[in-house]
């Protein structure tokens, strides 16, 4: 029993222990394109764990929570660009205006349940792209804001190189994976699972089951917000594509393909998506077949996600099995 | 008095457009419990397998009814193979039918390849009715017929007739509908073809107003999804009334107050939203 | 809500380990399709960046193809070097400014060039004056990628928004003897440069613009917009260009009223006829080609073309790509293969004129066109259609008639530049 649990450990936890030294070590050698693509990942990695924090914990269907990396990507984009603020406050103000924004279109969207709240989130972040092309003089309309430039923090590294960049990214996504990690495991975290279980239960133990969703709103909100600041950075560019329906989607693939619930499982899926997108097109222009292919699978067979198959896999039954297989052919 | 006449009758055509969008998708969802992100496909889809029928045969109705049938099978075969395993959990089946989607955008574009198509329509469909000195073009009136036509259609197999009720006992109590007899999974198949196919049919005429292209599915899909959020997922009056109002406010609001364009479309879903959740003949 | 767990346990695993098998093949792809790369040898490298695949693959195969059809009548080789081209598809501008990096951080390529969305050649613009590499944009025809925010690194070999609406004003007023004109434009920079241009050269030669109409991208439907056209106006200038021109010139047809209308090359596109049909006859296009361009070069051109496109004409994009590709061999040729000298490239580019199918073309100071543009009016001719050459405005620039240096100082054209004096 325990020597199974401790293989299941090694199996599954020493290649998640070695990824984060990988992480930082391994770009030093890697080509500047792959490291590119990485940091692309961590940025949508950590939309993909605000997400999780949302659907995988709490439960709630979010679809439109683009919205908020939309919001935070633009205050990043139009203070940078416009009025010359500097990296830690438009980091500062993508946060908070995220959050505001969250406050208060979170008192819309929580009141209604399920598919009414799947509704409500992507409504959000369609009128989002309404009044982003619309709001010319703002948001510059269609084209977006262009030549946004990359931080400049006073480092003898220059953010405009590949590797500097990188490893502000990943310091920027260390910081949000230790507090979403923390927020999870605390009481109020253990709460949000609760309530997901069964909000009804909770409420009769005397829990205020609205205003832990409505925090855990704004809380997931603001981390997409820093998300979309550091993607706004790392393009250059923003524009209202950032809020369609297929970039929601997108997002929520990332979640459901790498498992909800389970913080680690949306970054894979975060770095799977990513890679295919850019990788695939390398090869073949039906890589929208390859994508598509993605989504249907991830819907129809995974529905606990990629982390879900492996700690699905009954590891005590294969290993009897492997050891009756090796058994039979090493008789003759 | 020219302008409110011709105005509103673009807008009650733009809205007719709306409806045999629209109308698929939530009674889709309003049966199944499936957010069908592949509708704009569906209606895409269904005008290109129209204009291959009408450029071999030349005969417009044929056109509709072989794009109906087509995809109504390929409806069928989506539901059996994968949805009747998702119903219900709503973000997988989502996540599902934006795969089936972009799988039917890559395969239109390796078939129809990437030129706009125009489909041709019969001579007294391509011109314009004219009262007076205002021209009222036939295949605008088209449109709005073929939509009363659906409304009325599913109205009355859903109040009226035995396999409505066995739809309605279907979705209401799966357990009890079995038990006497239903077999529902075939119910829910034949649900699902239908809404692929009355949005086939809409998009066969749909395509012939606006051409055919590839990005028409994803273009078309916001509006499907802002009718069905005013009028209430799964309620077909919902979808017409909503309907009208987004092809109405639509249409008034560029007339009226261009810079607005996209608001007067936006606007009605945001102030519904804020005061009715579920939507006008949504089921809380 | 149902669970995996219970059933079918052996189609379940199976599927299961596909999948992963999948992902793992993926990620060990990447890993080796680097070590490649790393590996390659130094031939001259092209990126291309165009939309292969989506909404606007038939445009970007096109300008794929165009400039394919030149390098592959040249063997892939000038001055002795062999090249490669890497292509890689645009889909949206994100996307172009990553592949962008990718080639020039990773595949070391010598120049990008391609570009369909004006959004990605703005969002280059930074990225590769920041590394150095030359960009040639082949479509994309926003004013300021060579105007107001040009850099020496930028090149364009397509056209630009309001370079064809200036002579389209000029030709309206001069020839087709308009005297008031309404526009009728996507409300985007595009859209808005184009009536913009229009509207300038229009009043400058003497001409009123009584009503400018900005339909949102994506309308489906153009019923209230061409209802509220005031018909006063002797003419329309027409930018709904995209799919979209098919259904904007049959609501115009609707309305009852005989249009007369001029627009950009776009909106009687050659891939439209089909689709178009006798809505599009008469309709006044601007562009520097069209396929029934009477020159021995482009008969030629077209003959060859036909061949490879199985009967079927080469359209703009496809001969602009053509050319574009022409026009940076001959380049590279003049310093015989030495594209690692980025400056002397440059200068060559801006030196080089070239006698192409679709006239002389070179490059001015800010790297866009000097080049013929075409009034083109689409006709049946002989059971199938054209966009019949009726005049040539040889040798237009960016600036038409105006002085570049006020023309920059005054702001980019947009909704309300310039304004619209004569607007009710």
């Amino acid at each position: 029993m325990l020597i199974n649990r401790l293989k299941l450990q090694i199996w599954v936890f020493l290649p998640l222990g070695a990824i984060p030294l990988l992480i930082v070590l391994l770009p030093q050698v890697l080509p500047s394109y792959i490291v590119i693509l990485i940091t692309q990942s961590l940025i949508y990695a950590i939309a993909a764990m605000s997400l999780d924090l949302l659907l995988g914990y709490l439960g709630l269907a979010a679809l439109g929570h683009m919205a908020y990396f939309t919001i935070g990507a633009y205050v990043a984009g139009i203070l940078a660009v416009r009025y010359h603020f500097h990296f830690g406050s438009t980091l500062f103000f993508s946060i908070a205006i995220s959050a505001v924004a969250a406050a208060a279109l979170g008192l819309l969207a929580l009141r209604a349940r399920d598919v009414y709240f799947l509704m409500i989130t992507l409504s959000i972040a369609l009128c989002e792209w309404g009044l982003a092309t619309r709001w010319v003089s703002l948001t510059g309309g269609y084209n977006g804001v262009v030549g946004i430039p990359r931080p400049d923090l006073g480092l003898p590294w220059m953010m405009q190189d590949v590797l500097p960049f990188y490893y502000l990214i990943l310091i920027l996504f260390l910081i949000c994976l230790v507090f979403i990690i923390l927020l999870v495991r605390s009481p109020f975290g253990k709460t949000l699972v609760g309530i997901r279980d069964s909000e009804s239960r909770m409420t009769v133990l005397g829990y205020n089951t609205w205003l832990h969703k409505y925090i855990a709103y704004i809380i997931t909100a603001s981390v997409a917000g820093i998300a979309g600041n550091l993607y706004a950075y790392y393009n250059g560019y923003i524009s209202p594509d950032a809020a369609t329906l297929v970039h929601c989607l997108k997002l929520v693939l990332m979640v459901g393909l790498g498992g909800p619930g389970t913080i680690v499982g949306p970054i894979m899926g975060a770095f799977i998506i990513t890679f295919l997108e850019n990788i695939v097109s390398i090869y073949t222009t039906r890589w929208l077949m390859v994508i598509a292919f993605v989504y249907f699978i991830t819907a129809m067979y995974t529905p606990k996600g990629i982390l879900g198959l492996l700690k699905g896999f009954q590891w005590q039954g294969k290993r009897e099995r492997i050891q009756k297989w090796w058994k039979q052919v090493r008789l003759p | 008095m020219e302008f409110w006449v011709v105005q509103s009758f673009n807008g009650l055509s733009y809205a007719a457009l709306l409806f045999l969008l629209g109308g698929g998708l939530t009674l889709i969802f309003g049966v199944m419990r499936v957010i069908n992100i592949a509708q704009g496909s569906f209606f895409m889809v269904g005008g290109y397998v129209g204009y291959s029928i009408i450029s071999l045969t030349g005969n417009f109705y044929l056109g509709i009814l072989i794009a109906c049938l087509a995809l109504s099978l390929i409806g069928m075969i989506i539901e059996r193979f994968s949805l009747r395993r998702l119903a219900g959990v709503n973000l997988r089946n989502m996540l599902a039918t934006m795969g089936i989607a972009l799988f039917l955008q890559d395969s239109s574009l390796l078939i129809w390849g990437g030129d706009p198509l125009s489909i041709s329509v019969p001579n007294y469909l391509s011109g314009s009715v004219q009262i007076g000195n205002l021209y009222f073009p036939a295949l605008r009136i088209f449109m709005i017929l073929e939509a009363v036509l659906i409304f009325i259609v599913l109205m009355l197999v859903e109040r009226k007739t035995r396999v409505g009720a066995i739809v309605r006992a279907s979705i209401d109590n799966p357990e009890t509908a079995e038990g006497l007899g239903i077999h529902v999974p075939l119910v829910r198949m034949g649900v699902f073809g239908l809404g692929a196919l009355i949005t086939a049919f809409g998009g066969v005429t749909g395509c012939a107003f606006m051409s055919i292209y590839p990005g028409l599915d994803f273009e078309m899909l916001v509006f499907a999804f802002v009718v069905v959020i005013l009028g209430g997922m799964g309620s077909i009056p919902g979808a017409f009334i909503g309907a009208i109002i987004v092809g109405l406010m639509d249409n008034f609001g560029k007339a009226l107050l261009p810079e607005l364009s996209y608001f007067t479309v936006f606007a009605p879903m945001a102030l519904m939203l804020a005061i009715r959740p579920m939507g006008l003949f949504g089921k809380g | 809500m149902r669970s995996l767990g219970d059933r079918n346990l052996g189609k379940e695993i199976n599927w299961q380990k596909i999948f992963i098998a999948i992902i793992l093949l993926a990620f060990l792809t990447t890993f080796g399709f680097s070590q490649v790369a790393i590996a390659a040898k130094r031939p001259i490298k092209i990126g291309f960046i165009a939309p292969v695949a989506g909404g606007h693959a038939k445009l970007g195969m096109d300008m794929v193809a165009g400039f394919k059809m030149y390098l592959d009548e040249i063997n892939y080789t000038v001055a002795g070097r062999k090249i490669e081209l890497l292509v890689q598809d645009e889909q949206k501008p994100a996307v172009a400014v990553t592949t962008a990096r990718k080639f020039i951080v990773h595949d070391k390529v010598d120049l990008i060039a391609g570009l369909l969305f004006t959004g990605s050649a703005y969002a280059l613009i930074p990225v590769v004056t920041d590394q150095k590499t030359p960009l040639i944009v082949c479509i994309a025809a926003a004013d300021d990628v060579t105007q107001r925010k040009h850099s020496k690194y930028v090149m364009r070999l397509s056209f630009g928004a309001s370079e064809m609406s200036h002579i389209a004003g000029d030709y309206a007023y001069k020839e087709l003897g308009w005297r008031k004109a309404v526009t009728v434009a996507w409300d985007r920079a595009w859209g808005h440069e184009s009536a913009g241009g229009f509207h300038r050269a229009f009043e400058d030669a003497g001409g009123k613009v009584i009503q400018k109409i900005w339909p949102p991208p994506g309308s489906m439907d153009f019923g209230p917009f061409v209802a509220n056209l005031d018909r006063e106006a002797d003419g329309l200038f027409d930018c709904i260009t995209g799919g979209a021109s098919i259904r904007f010139l049959r609501a115009l047809r609707d309305t009852g009223h005989k249009w007369e209308v001029i627009g950009p090359g776009m909106i009687t596109d050659e891939t439209f006829f089909k689709a178009l049909g006798d809505v599009g006859v008469g309709v006044y296009s601007v562009f520097p080609y069209s396929t029934a361009l009477k020159t021995s070069e482009n008969i030629k051109f077209q003959e060859r073309g036909r061949k490879l496109r199985k009967g079927e004409d080469p359209p703009g994009f496809f001969s602009i790509n053509y050319t574009a590709a022409r026009f940076i061999i001959q380049a590279i040729e003049s310093i015989n293969g030495n594209v690692e000298d980025t400056d002397a490239f440059i200068k060559a580019m801006k030196s080089l004129k070239l006698q192409s199918l679709r006239g002389p073309l070179k490059l001015d100071k800010y790297g866009h066109p000097i080049q013929n543009q075409y009034i083109r009016r689409m006709e049946k001719v002989g059971g199938s259609y054209q966009n019949t050459v009726i005049k040539t405005y040889p040798m237009v620039t960016q600036f038409f008639k105006f002085d570049p240096e006020k023309y920059l100082k005054q702001p980019s054209y947009t909704r309300d530049y310039p304004s619209c004096k004569f607007c009710k």
